[in-house]
C-alpha cells in the first residue's frame, strides 16, 4: 500500500514539531524488548564455548571458538538436514498461502451467513488439536492396511501408499497435513484484511458490469497484496523451523533421509545430554539465515517495487 | 481528555513493568514458621540424645542380626522385619536443622496437600529434627532442565537428585561434598540389605576414587527384566508348543500369524525403534544390544557384536515370512498397546508390570483371555541372559555447602522402613496409600531408594497368603493392598485382573523367578560417568544402528552389509567412545 | 446473455459451496473423533475402537482433570492472565504499531525502530540467558513472569501496523486540520476504523495467552500457581507414562496410573483448551465477516 507522498506545508510542520508523542508511545516496547530480548542475546556466547552448566553461566567456560559450528557443518547429515528443512518449510509457506488466501476468497463469496460462519468456525478447529493427538489420528487414517485414505485409493483401483513410511512421500504428508491444520487459522487474517477493503471499489466495478471472479482478480487480490507480502516475508523469519513438534510425532527412522530436519536432529542430541553449546550454535545459524533472507526480500521490494514491506 | 488518558495509560504500563520487575519471587515455604514453633516444644529427652550415639551401629547391628540371617541370594522375608522399632532410626538433630531440596511435583490429584507440611515432612521432623524446605517444585518433564538452570545460576540446594551427567559435572566442579561416611555410618542394615539385593553395582557406579559422592536411587533391574507374554487361549487353539528354543518359538510365530485368531496375518508387532528385536531376539542369540560387554580383555558395545548379526539374519527371515507387522516402522508404543488390547496379537514381551496396561484392556474386552509367561529362550534351548544396566534411577547428592549430608541417609532409612518393612495398617494409610481417598501419599517422601526384589518378595508373600500359609495381618501394608485386589478379582471383579496376573499364583513371577534364581543376567560392564564422546556421538550412532537394522530387516540392504555397518559405526565416533570406555576399564 | 451470466454465477456458487463444505467437514471430523475419545472408556480408547461416537460413555477423563481444586485455581490464574495480559499486550501493540505505521517522512527514525523490533524476532539468546534475566530481576516464580517478558508480540505488532497503513491518510490530515495530535487521532480515527484488525489480533493474543504452557512450567516454582494450560499439560504427562510399562521405574506409580488412559485424557485436554475460544469466537466473528466502517470512507 503506497503511502501518499504529499508535500503540504502542514506536513513539514507536523513532522518537525509534534513527533514527540510518537516517540513516547514507543518507549514501553523499546524498554521491554531491551530487557527481555536484547540483554539475553548476550547468551549467544554459549555457542562459542564448551558449556558446562556446573561451571555457571558466567563461570570459567572453555572458549572453543567456531568448533561447535565446525562440528555441525561437519556432520555427514548436515546438508540433508538443511535441505529437508528448507524444502518442507518453503513448501509449507507457499501452500499455506494458497490455501489460506483461496479459502478466504471463497468464504467471502458465500452469501448465506449461516453457512459462512459455520464453515469458518469448522476450518478453524484443527488448529487447536495438538500434534500429539493429530499424529495418532493420521497414523490411523493413513495406514496402508487399515486407513481410510488407502481404502479409498484401493477402491479406485490404486495401490496402497505408505504415507508415513515411504521416504519419498513423507515430506508431502508432513506439508499437506500441516496446511490442513493451519489454513483455517490463517484465513482469519485475510478475512480481516478483505473486510477492510473499501466497498466503493466493488460498487464501481458493478457499474462497469464486472463478474464476480473478475472482482476477485482485479480488486480483492490486489488489495490483499500488502498483507500477503507482509506475512510471507515474516514467515521467512522462521524458514528454518519446519515444524519440530509435528515431525517428532510423525517421523520414524525409515524416513530420516527426507524427514529429519535440523530441529529434530538437535532434539535427539539434546535428549542424550544437555547440549547447550550445540543447540545455541544451531539457533544462531538459523537466525543468521533468516535475517539474511528477510533483508534480501525487504531490499528487493524496495528496489524493484519501491515498496516498504514493513 | 483522551490525550491525557492515553498518556496516563502509557505511564501506567511502564509502571507495571517496573513494579513487576522489583517484585520478589517469594518461594519460601511456611515450613520455617512451623518449624520455629516446634523447636520450642521439641522433645529434648535424654533418651534421644543418648540414642544419637548409641543408635549408630550397635542398635542397627542387633536388628540386622535377625534380618540378615536369611539373606544371601533370597530377599529378606517380611516375617523377620524389624519394622519401625525406633532403633537405628532415632538419630535426631537438636536443635532441628533445615535442609533445602528441590523436587518433581506430585500427581495432580494430590495437589491439594501441601508439600511442605504432610505426613512425611512431619516424620522427618519428629524423628530426626529435619526441617525440609523446597526451593522449588517442578513438573517431571522439565525437572532436569530446571536443575541445570539452577546449577548454572549457582542456586544449588543442600540435597537433590540429579542425572549421571549432572553428577559428573558437579563432582568435577567441586560442588559436592562426599557422602561416603554420611551413608555408611548412618544407613541401617535394612537399608543396605534392601538396596543391595540386586548386587552392589549401583554403589560401585557412584564411587569416585573409591568414595561415594552420591547415594544411588536404586531401582529395579533384575526383577523387571523382560519375559515373554503369550495368550494361552491362543496356544490351546493352535496346539503350539511352549517357547523353549528357537524352533518352538518359530512355530508359535507361524501359528499366531493366522488371521482367524486376531484378524491380522502377522504375529510380532514391533515398533519404529525395533524394541522387540532388541529386547527379545538379541538375547535369544546371546546378544546384548544395549550394554557394554567384556570382550578380549576390554570392553565393547553390544550393538555391533556378531551375535546381533545372527539375530538380525533371523529377523530378516521372519520378516520375509510375514511374521512381523509390515507397518512396524511407523508403530509406536500406543499402537502396540492398541493391538494387544484389541486382541490382534497374542505374543509380546515386557517387564512384570505390563499386565496392567494393554493386556488389562484386552481382558476387559475379551473374556477368553488366558495368559502364560515364559523366559526368553536361547536358540538351542535354555534361558537367555537378559542384559541389564546399573539400576540407578538417579543420584542423591549433597552440595558443598550442605552441613548434614547424612540427612539423605536418614530419609532413605525412613522410606525403607515405612515402605518395605512396616506391617502396621496405620503406617500404610499415613505414609503409603490412603485407603479412603486413594491418594498415593508415598510421593511426599523426599529421598528414596528402592528395594531390589520388593515385588518378587511380594509375590511370594501374597502367594503364601493365597495358599493359606500366611495370615493377612502379617503381610506388609503394601502387600495387603495387593492381596485385597486379588481377592476382588477372585470374587468376579475383572478390572483387577492384572494384579492377579502379576502377584497371583501362576502369575508372571513364575517366569521372573526363574531368571532371578538362575541369575540369568548380563550386567553392563561399564558403569562410569558418561564419557565426553558419548555426548557428542551417541545420538548419531543410535540413528545409524536403527536405520541400518530397519533397512536390513525390510530388505533395502542385504545382511552382508552388517560388517560395513560396524566399520561405519566405529568411524563415526564409536571408536572414540570405545577408547574412552576402555581407558576407564583399565584404570578401574 | 443475462441467462448465461446467471447460470455461470450459479455454477460458480455451487462449486464454491461444495468445496468449502467438504473442507469444513474434513476439518471437523477429526475434532469429533477427539471429542468422542474424551468421552470414551479407557479400554475402548486403548484398543482403538472409537470412531465418531463415544464407546463406553464415561466422563472419567474430565473428572480426572477437574477433580482437584487445583483445576479451578489454575483456571483462575489463566483468567487473570487473560484479563491482565491481553489488555497489556494490546496496549503495547497499539502504541507500537501506530507510530511505526507512519511513513519515513512523517516520522524520523521509523526505520531504526522497525528493524529494532524485527531483529528480536530473528535473534534470541535462548532459554538459559532469558531465565537468568528473569531471575535477576526478581520475577522468578511470580505471576508476572507470565505476562511481562512476553509482553511485546512483534508479529502482532507488524500485522497491526499493516492494518493501520491501510487507513487513508486523508482522514488523518483532516483530523490534524481540526487541531488533533497523533494521540488523539489514534483513538478517534484509527482504532474505530480497525476493529476487524483489533478483533483478529485480540483473538490471536488471547489464544496465545490461554494456550501458553511452557513458561509456566519453567518460571513458576509452585505448581499450585500454574495457569490452566500448564496444569493440564502435567496431568496429560502423567497419564502418558502409563502406556509404556518398561519405562516405569517407580513400581508404585503403576497402581495409580492404571486408572487412566493417555488417549482419553489428552482428548479431554484438547477440548478444554479449545472450549473458551469456541465460546468467544462467534461473538468476534462479525468483525471479520463484515467491514465495520464508522462514518464511511469516500475517496
Amino acid at each position: 500500500m503506497e503511502q501518499v507522498k504529499s508535500k503540504t506545508i502542514r506536513r513539514k510542520r507536523r513532522g518537525g514539531v509534534r513527533q514527540w508523542p510518537l516517540h513516547l508511545m514507543l518507549i514501553p516496547a523499546i524498554v521491554s524488548l531491551f530487557i527481555f530480548q536484547y540483554i539475553p542475546m548476550g547468551g549467544v556466547v554459549i555457542a562459542f564455548q564448551k558449556f558446562i552448566p556446573a561451571k555457571g553461566l558466567f563461570g570459567n567456560q572453555k572458549w572453543i571458538g567456531f568448533e561447535n559450528f565446525e562440528f555441525m557443518f561437519g556432520l555427514s547429515k548436515f546438508w540433508s538436514l538443511l535441505r529437508n528443512t528448507l524444502f518442507i518449510s518453503t513448501s509449507k509457506i507457499i501452500l499455506n498461502l494458497f490455501m489460506a488466501v483461496g479459502a478466504s476468497l471463497l468464504l467471502n463469496e458465500i452469501r448465506i451467513s449461516f453457512i459462512k460462519r459455520s464453515v469458518q468456525t469448522m476450518i478453524y478447529l484443527p488448529h487447536f488439536i495438538s500434534w500429539v493427538i493429530l499424529g495418532s489420528i493420521f497414523q490411523d487414517i493413513l495406514s496402508p492396511s487399515s486407513g481410510i485414505v488407502n481404502t479409498v485409493i484401493k477402491a479406485l483401483g490404486g495401490e496402497a501408499v505408505y504415507f508415513l513410511g515411504n521416504e519419498k512421500i513423507f515430506p508431502w504428508t508432513v506439508i499437506l497435513t500441516d496446511v490442513w491444520k493451519n489454513f483455517g487459522y490463517n484465513t482469519i487474517v485475510y478475512l480481516a484484511a478483505i473486510s477492510n477493503i473499501d466497498p466503493t471499489l466493488y460498487e464501481a466495478s458493478a457499474v462497469d458490469g464486472a463478474k464476480r471472479y473478475q472482482n476477485i482478480w482485479h480488486i480483492t487480490l490486489p488489495e490483499l497484496r500488502s498483507t500477503i507480502v507482509l506475512l510471507s516475508t515474516l514467515s521467512l523469519g522462521s524458514i528454518l523451523n519446519a515444524g519440530l513438534e509435528q515431525i517428532l510425532t510423525m517421523y520414524n527412522p525409515s524416513v530420516y533421509s527426507t524427514g529429519d530436519i535440523i530441529d529434530t536432529y538437535v532434539y535427539r542430541m539434546a535428549m542424550q545430554d544437555a547440549q547447550y553449546s550445540l543447540s545455541t550454535a544451531v539457533g544462531l545459524f538459523k537466525s543468521f539465515i533468516s535475517m539474511f533472507l528477510i533483508i534480501a526480500s525487504y531490499w528487493m521490494a524496495h528496489k524493484f517495487a519501491n515498496y516498504t514491506i514493513f | 481528555m483522551k490525550k491525557t488518558l492515553a498518556i496516563f495509560l502509557a505511564c501506567a504500563m511502564l509502571l507495571v513493568l517496573f513494579t513487576a520487575c522489583s517484585g520478589t519471587g517469594s518461594t519460601s515455604t511456611t515450613a520455617a514458621t512451623t518449624a520455629a514453633a516446634t523447636t520450642a516444644a521439641a522433645t529434648t529427652a535424654a533418651a534421644t540424645t543418648a540414642a544419637t550415639t548409641a543408635a549408630k551401629t550397635t542398635a542397627a547391628a542387633t536388628t540386622a542380626a535377625t534380618t540378615a540371617a536369611a539373606t544371601t541370594a533370597a530377599p529378606a522375608t517380611t516375617a523377620n522385619a524389624g519394622g519401625s522399632s525406633g532403633e537405628g532410626y532415632a538419630i535426631k538433630f537438636d536443635p532441628p536443622i533445615t535442609v533445602t531440596g528441590v523436587r518433581t511435583a506430585v500427581t495432580a490429584s494430590m495437589a491439594d496437600l501441601p508439600l511442605d507440611d504432610n505426613s512425611w515432612t512431619q516424620l522427618y521432623l519428629d524423628r530426626h529434627g529435619i526441617i525440609l524446605e523446597y526451593l522449588w517444585v517442578c513438573d517431571g518433564s522439565q525437572y532436569n532442565e530446571k536443575v541445570n538452570l539452577a546449577i548454572m545460576s549457582g542456586e544449588i540446594p543442600d540435597i537433590m537428585q540429579v542425572t549421571d551427567q549432572q553428577y559428573q559435572q558437579l563432582y568435577e566442579a567441586d560442588l559436592l561434598t562426599s557422602v561416603d561416611s554420611a551413608f555408611y555410618d548412618y544407613a541401617t542394615a535394612d537399608t543396605i540389605t534392601c538396596t543391595t539385593e540386586q548386587g552392589e553395582l549401583a554403589y560401585e557406579a557412584c564411587k569416585r576414587n573409591g568414595e561415594l559422592y552420591a547415594i544411588p536411587f536404586v531401582t529395579l533391574v533384575k526383577e523387571n527384566a523382560h519375559v515373554l507374554y503369550l495368550r494361552q487361549d491362543w496356544l490351546d487353539q493352535t496346539g503350539s508348543p511352549n517357547p523353549t528354543d528357537l524352533a518352538s518359538f518359530e512355530q508359535i510365530l507361524a501359528d499366531f500369524a493366522n488371521p482367524d485368531l486376531g484378524g491380522v496375518n502377522f504375529s510380532i508387532c514391533d515398533n519404529k525403534n525395533m524394541s522387540f528385536f532388541k529386547n527379545v531376539v538379541c538375547p535369544m542369540f546371546g546378544g546384548a544390544y544395549t550394554i557394554w560387554i567384556e570382550k578380549d580383555g576390554g570392553l565393547a558395545y553390544g550393538a555391533i557384536q556378531p551375535e546381533i548379526r545372527d539375530a538380525l539374519a533371523q529377523y530378516v527371515t521372519w520378516y520375509q515370512n510375514g511374521y512381523i507387522d509390515p507397518e512396524f516402522i511407523t508403530n509406536d508404543g500406543p499402537k502396540i498397546v492398541e493391538k494387544i488390547a484389541s486382541s490382534q496379537i497374542g505374543l509380546n514381551y515386557g517387564p512384570f508390570s505390563s499386565p496392567l496396561s494393554g493386556w488389562t484392556s484386552a481382558a476387559q474386552l475379551d473374556e477368553n483371555i488366558e495368559m502364560s509367561y515364559f523366559t526368553i529362550p536361547t536358540v538351542t534351548g535354555g534361558m537367555a541372559k537378559m542384559p541389564i544396566g546399573t539400576g540407578i534411577a538417579g543420584y542423591w547428592v549433597a552440595s558443598a555447602e550442605c552441613e548434614h549430608p547424612e540427612a539423605i541417609t536418614l530419609m532413605i532409612n525412613d522410606f525403607i522402613d515405612k515402605f518395605y518393612l512396616s506391617t502396621s495398617e496405620e503406617d500404610a494409610n499415613t505414609y503409603i496409600d490412603d485407603i479412603t481417598s486413594g491418594l498415593a501419599l508415598w510421593q511426599h517422601s523426599y529421598c528414596r531408594s528402592y528395594r531390589g526384589f520388593k515385588n518378587y518378595q511380594q509375590s511370594i508373600d501374597v502367594g503364601q497368603y493365597l495358599n493359606g500359609q500366611l495370615d493377612y495381618e502379617n503381610l506388609t501394608a503394601d502387600s495387603k493392598g495387593v492381596a485385597t485386589r486379588i481377592d476382588q478379582f477372585k470374587n468376579g471383579d475383572i478390572s483387577t485382573w492384572g494384579w492377579n496376573e502379576i502377584y497371583g499364583l501362576d502369575g508372571i513371577f513364575g517366569a521372573v523367578e526363574q531368571l532371578i534364581k538362575n541369575d540369568s543376567y548380563i550386567q553392563t560392564a561399564y558403569y562410569g560417568a558418561p564419557t565426553e564422546s558419548m555426548g557428542s556421538y551417541n545420538s548419531t550412532l543410535e540413528d545409524l544402528c536403527i536405520e541400518t537394522f530397519t533397512d536390513i530387516t525390510v530388505g533395502k540392504k542385504d545382511i552382508s552389509y552388517f560388517d560395513t555397518f560396524v566399520e561405519e559405526y566405529l568411524a563415526q565416533g564409536g571408536q572414540k567412545i570405545q577408547d574412552e570406555v576402555n581407558e576407564w576399564y583399565a584404570n578401574k | 446473455m443475462v441467462q448465461q451470466k446467471r447460470i455461470g454465477e450459479r455454477i460458480f456458487d455451487v462449486i464454491i459451496y461444495t468445496v468449502m463444505i467438504i473442507m469444513a467437514f474434513s476439518c471437523i471430523l477429526p475434532f469429533i473423533n477427539v471429542l468422542s475419545l474424551s468421552f470414551s472408556s479407557k479400554d475402548a480408547a486403548t484398543a482403538g475402537r472409537v470412531g465418531l461416537w463415544p464407546v463406553g460413555f464415561t466422563i472419567l477423563s474430565y473428572k480426572y482433570i477437574l477433580r482437584n481444586s487445583q483445576f479451578f485455581s489454575s483456571l483462575l490464574v489463566s483468567l487473570k492472565r487473560i484479563l491482565i495480559g491481553v489488555p497489556y499486550n494490546m496496549l503495547m501493540i497499539l502504541f507500537t504499531a501506530y507510530p511505526l505505521s507512519k511513513s519515513k517522512q512523517q516520522f524520523t527514525g521509523r526505520q531504526i525502530y522497525v528493524w529494532y523490533i524485527i531483529f528480536t524476532m530473528l535473534f534470541s539468546g535462548g532459554l538459559v540467558p532469558t531465565y537468568m534475566v528473569i531471575r535477576e530481576i526478581g520475577m522468578m516464580g511470580t505471576f508476572w513472569a507470565l505476562i511481562i517478558p512476553g509482553g511485546v508480540l512483534v508479529w502482532n505488532i507488524i500485522l497491526m501496523m499493516n492494518f493501520f497503513r491501510s487507513v487513508p491518510p486523508s482522514l488523518e490530515e483532516a483530523a490534524f486540520v481540526d487541531g488533533a495530535g497523533y494521540l488523539r487521532t489514534l483513538f478517534s480515527i484509527y482504532i474505530p476504523l480497525s476493529l476487524p484488525a483489533m478483533a483478529t489480533i485480540g483473538l490471536f493474543t488471547a489464544v496465545a495467552q490461554w494456550n501458553a504452557w511452557f513458561d509456566g512450567l519453567i518460571y513458576l516454582s509452585d505448581p499450585t500457581t500454574y495457569p490452566l494450560s500448564t496444569y493440564i499439560y502435567t496431568v496429560v504427562n502423567e497419564a502418558s507414562k502409563a502406556l509404556d510399562g518398561a519405562r516405569i521405574s517407580d513400581p508404585e506409580e503403576m497402581r495409580y496410573l492404571m486408572t487412566i488412559s493417555d488417549k482419553t485424557i489428552r482428548s479431554a485436554q484438547v477440548f478444554l483448551a479449545a472450549l473458551p475460544i469456541l465460546l468467544v469466537y462467534p461473538f468476534l466473528q462479525k468483525y471479520f465477516m463484515t467491514g465495520i466502517k464508522l462514518g464511511g470512507v469516500k475517496e
